[in-house]
């Protein structure tokens, strides 16, 4: 077994949005790293959080997330790299020892990397009882990943997208959105969310999405032996019925013409985003107040407009500001306030909050917090 | 920064994760585990339109669903192929026999007896599984769940 190749070094939660019996909870793992490069996974692991971070619509709903980062030291370093595939491709001949013994070249396939699936999910659970999904992030700069137990990904800048897709599909139960191999398919309407055989416009699955003067199908594939590479009748977003899934040419519709589950690069259709906020609103955190509070107080001279700010405040919370004046003004307005927004990174926000005295003289004031939820 | 944190609302998050292995047309159980996580949503809308593919049931002692999942190819005959050129098409390549692990989150909720994945049959040699996605799906496998721990007020 590869395990005697390498050692769990240690477990880092990189996003932390509260429990993980209550979050969705993503696992990177490290594989073809030795101990000397494991600052190199942290980089990658970061880019990884990043690339998901920047992939509508985990974006939108980040705080269901919690991702942690397991560092393992494999004794060597890369991934098996075999000189020649059944493909054709020519590997460089790297056979090296690694904790998950990773490859390229599976199934004769260059471009297919991956290891022992059940040693990661094992080593994944045993880092983070409440795993929901892991990736392993495989130290190979050469383009490749796969799906399955778990996702693979080199480090390869394109490869992350691998495992954005696979997530797709295991974590999200996202069917593929095109052909390959089969020509018409001829069965029963598919569970998946994101297929259907369904044509009507009263029926079909996202039938609710549809406008009605898009034409349904939108778009057919006129030669059900090969995939339609046309461009697309109509605008780019437009929801309709475009054939292809499940590997088959025809006889199954997607619901938009780009979508990450048809090829990579693309981002999610909306019928696939839909599916995947589903899953994570079930893991945002639900909070039990509001929770109030003064969070500044400061004195204003006769016009004087002065800006406050406060930062490292949770991009999850749902904040809501008054400001007020506590020295008595009367009759008309005594203040005028706004309040700006820096997004400061991923997990954190500052509030800029600038207050402007409209009396001839000083005023007291006071900054007001409301965290209405967290999420 | 402010220094009170908002308390969440407690909800139970129990749940059953179970791992299977198959190899070639034999799928067996590896390891059914009692995990403190949240199950995915319930499936019920789309099965109910949907008859072909793979899901999980949850079901009671009478066999009545409790709970149901869509699975996507938890058993799988090839390998999915990408490009790094954004926008290529995926392609699949076959593997020599189905083989691998699939893993299945269900609640524990009251009455939770079995834990059933339907599917369709598993085939093993030419011709290739690949016109599965469209067979009539039944019962792969059943598992009685056991040594439910007691049940006990979960805060998150």
């Amino acid at each position: 077994m590869s395990a005697a190749d390498g050692v769990v070094v240690g477990t880092t939660k990189l996003v932390d949005h509260g429990p993980d019996s209550a979050r969705w909870t993503l696992v990177l793992l490290a594989e073809g790293y030795q101990q000397a490069e494991l600052a190199k996974f942290h980089t990658d692991a970061d880019a990884f959080v990043t690339r998901l971070f920047s992939t509508p619509p985990y974006t939108e709903l980040w705080c269901a997330l919690n991702i942690y980062r397991v560092d393992i030291a494999s004794n060597g370093s890369g991934a098996d790299d075999p000189a020649a595939c059944a493909d054709g491709a020519v590997g460089t001949g790297t056979m090296v020892s690694t904790f998950f013994d990773s490859t390229f070249c599976v199934a004769g396939t260059r471009r297919l990397l991956a290891g022992d699936e059940h040693l990661a999910d094992t080593t994944a659970k045993a880092a983070v009882p409440e795993v929901d999904a892991t990736v392993v992030i495989v130290n190979a700069a050469e383009y490749g990943g796969a799906g399955g137990l778990v996702a693979w990904t080199s480090t390869n800048a394109a490869a992350g997208e691998i495992a954005v897709h696979e997530l797709g599909h295991s974590a999200f139960a996202l069917g593929d959105e095109y052909g390959d191999t089969l020509n018409t398919y001829a069965g029963a309407e598919p569970n998946q969310p994101n297929l259907t055989i369904d044509t009507s416009r009263a029926t079909t699955r996202w039938a609710g999405l549809i406008r009605a003067t898009t034409a349904l199908p939108t778009m057919d594939n006129p030669d059900c032996t090969t995939e339609d590479s046309r461009p697309s009748p109509v605008p780019a977003g437009t929801i309709g019925l475009f054939a292809g899934g499940n590997r088959y040419h025809c006889g199954l519709y997607h619901a938009e013409y780009r979508c990450r589950m048809r090829a990579l690069g693309n981002p999610f259709c909306a019928v696939c985003a839909g599916t995947i906020k589903a899953t994570l609103r079930t893991h945002l955190p639900m909070a039990s107040g509001p929770v109030r509070g003064v969070q500044f107080t400061g004195t204003l001279a006769p016009r004087q407009t002065h800006q406050w700010f406060t930062h490292d405040w949770p991009a999850c919370w749902h904040v809501i500001w008054t400001v007020s004046t506590t020295t008595p003004v009367t009759p008309g307005p005594g203040i005028d306030w706004h309040v700006r927004v820096e997004r400061a990174n991923r997990e954190t926000i500052t509030y800029w909050i600038e207050v402007t005295n409209l009396t001839s003289t000083s005023l007291d004031v006071e900054a007001r917090y409301a965290i209405a939820a967290r999420e | 920064m402010v220094k009170q944190r908002p308390r969440e609302k407690p909800i139970p998050n129990r749940s059953w994760r179970l791992t299977f292995k198959y190899e070639g047309d034999a799928v067996t159980l590896v390891e059914q585990e009692s995990v403190a996580m949240l199950a995915p949503p319930d499936d019920a809308a789309l099965l109910e339109r949907g008859q072909a593919g793979f899901h999980v049931e949850l079901q009671d002692a009478d066999g009545k669903p409790l709970y149901r999942r869509v699975l996507h190819a938890p058993i799988r005959d090839s390998y999915e192929v990408f490009s790094p050129e954004p926008g290529a098409a995926i392609s699949h390549v076959p593997m020599d026999r189905p083989h691998g692990f699939f893993k299945v989150i269900v609640p524990d909720v009251a009455g939770g007896h079995s834990v059933v994945v339907v599917g369709p049959p598993v085939v093993v040699g030419p011709p290739s599984g690949l016109e599965r996605a469209a067979a009539v799906s039944g019962p792969i496998i059943r598992v009685q769940l056991r040594g439910k721990p007691p049940r006990k007020a979960e805060q998150r």
